[in-house]
């Protein structure tokens, strides 16, 4: 059995503080995004502006950039031949 | 003939050029024979680098003299809106024709068009749209000039130069257009207050936590909201190792210490079940005893 203060200092808990922390610094860079957002609104821009949502829980505003797909397959067909 | 045949025969080893040296004889100068080489080889090299720097100094200055002479003037391009006034999307005018042109150097200018932002990029496109979510109040007109050979020192010639043109100061603040916004820097004091007060909500919620949660209480397994409330916050039994949801068994009583904290709001059933659970809570021998009976 587990003590109070050992429970306490489990990753359970601190996942959670973090959690916390993470929720309210989103929070704080959304008010940010919707100020750019109002900005852009004014302007008549129709832009599709997406704020990448992982960037906004450590404390950074950046719109999200989609990443390209790289090509990773091995290809299973044999080589061709072409001595033949 | 015989004769001078022999003699001929006798002869030779001393006449010989090829004759070889004697084996306790001193040794043949062979640095002298060895250094001639390996100076000449020395000397092709220095003249090759020579000739190799001659070759490069007078390349660069061919390449130097042309790009400078096709070196574009802020005024000679012309400048486009932004944003395209029609549709509201950033201008495709500015996006490059042909697939031909490897990167882009552009300017940005504000609402009374003075010059903010010099960039260069090889994928204008999404350079754009990054520079209009980082300053959305500053983005109102651009000047590119698209180049076909990806060089850095003429696409910064041609930067230089536009500064040169301009004269007056950019914006100062390049790390804004060229970075995400770091919101930590830009917070006010409330904002502070609030990221200190979630960070130290563990130590203030303390004597909250027995009457919460930390404690031997039973919990069944028919409560399975219980459960997985306690599963996914911090959940240690008795053999002080986290127990997967999927091993408990049905109607049986485990000992087992729970933390719960605002992980689900507090008026859902699920923290309203624990917390009647934790209410009429016993302790672990008498749980035991309770369920042998």
């Amino acid at each position: 059995m587990l003590t109070i203060a050992q429970v306490k200092n489990s990753e359970g808990v601190l996942q959670i503080s973090k959690f916390k922390s993470e929720g309210v610094m989103k929070k704080i860079a959304r008010r940010f995004e919707n100020e750019k957002v109002a900005i852009l609104k004014k302007r008549g821009c129709n832009e599709s502006l997406r704020f990448d949502s992982a960037l906004k829980a450590t404390g950074l505003l950046e719109l999200y950039v989609e990443k390209q797909k790289v090509d990773k397959e091995v290809p299973k067909e044999k080589p061709k031949d072409n001595k033949k | 003939m015989k004769l001078l045949f022999t003699i001929a025969l006798l002869l030779v080893p001393f006449a010989s050029p090829f004759h070889l040296p004697p084996v306790h004889g001193k040794c043949p100068p062979t640095t002298r024979r060895m250094s001639s080489p390996l100076s000449s080889n020395e000397l092709i090299k220095q003249q090759l680098t020579q000739k190799q720097k001659q070759y490069e100094a007078a390349r660069k200055s061919v390449t130097m003299a042309s790009n400078t002479a096709a070196l574009p003037t802020l005024e000679s391009l012309k400048m486009l809106p932004y944003l395209c006034p029609e549709t509201g999307l950033i201008n495709p005018d500015c996006y490059p024709t042909s697939s031909a042109i490897r990167a882009s150097v552009y300017g940005i200018f504000d609402a009374s068009y003075g010059l903010q932002f010099i960039g260069m990029s090889r994928n204008i496109k999404l350079s754009l749209r990054m520079h209009l979510g980082r300053k959305p109040d500053a983005t109102y007109g651009i000047v590119v000039y698209h180049v076909q050979k990806p060089s850095r020192t003429l696409l910064e010639s041609i930067k230089e130069q536009w500064i040169e043109e301009v004269g007056t100061a950019l914006d100062e603040d390049v790390a804004g257009w060229e970075s995400a916004l770091d919101v930590k820097a830009v917070m006010n004091e409330k904002d502070r207050q609030m990221m200190t007060d979630a960070e130290n909500k563990v130590v203030r919620s303390e004597p909250s936590v027995h009457s919460v949660g930390v404690c031997t209480a039973w919990v069944c397994v028919q409560r399975a909201c219980v459960y997985s409330v306690c599963v996914r916050t911090a959940c240690a039994f008795e053999k002080s190792e986290p127990m997967p949801r999927t091993t408990l068994q049905r109607d049986r009583v485990y000992t087992a210490c729970v933390v719960l904290r605002e992980h689900r709001p507090t008026g859902s059933h699920a923290s309203q079940t624990l917390q009647s659970s934790l209410a009429n809570h016993r302790t672990g021998e008498e749980l035991r005893g309770g369920a042998a009976d």
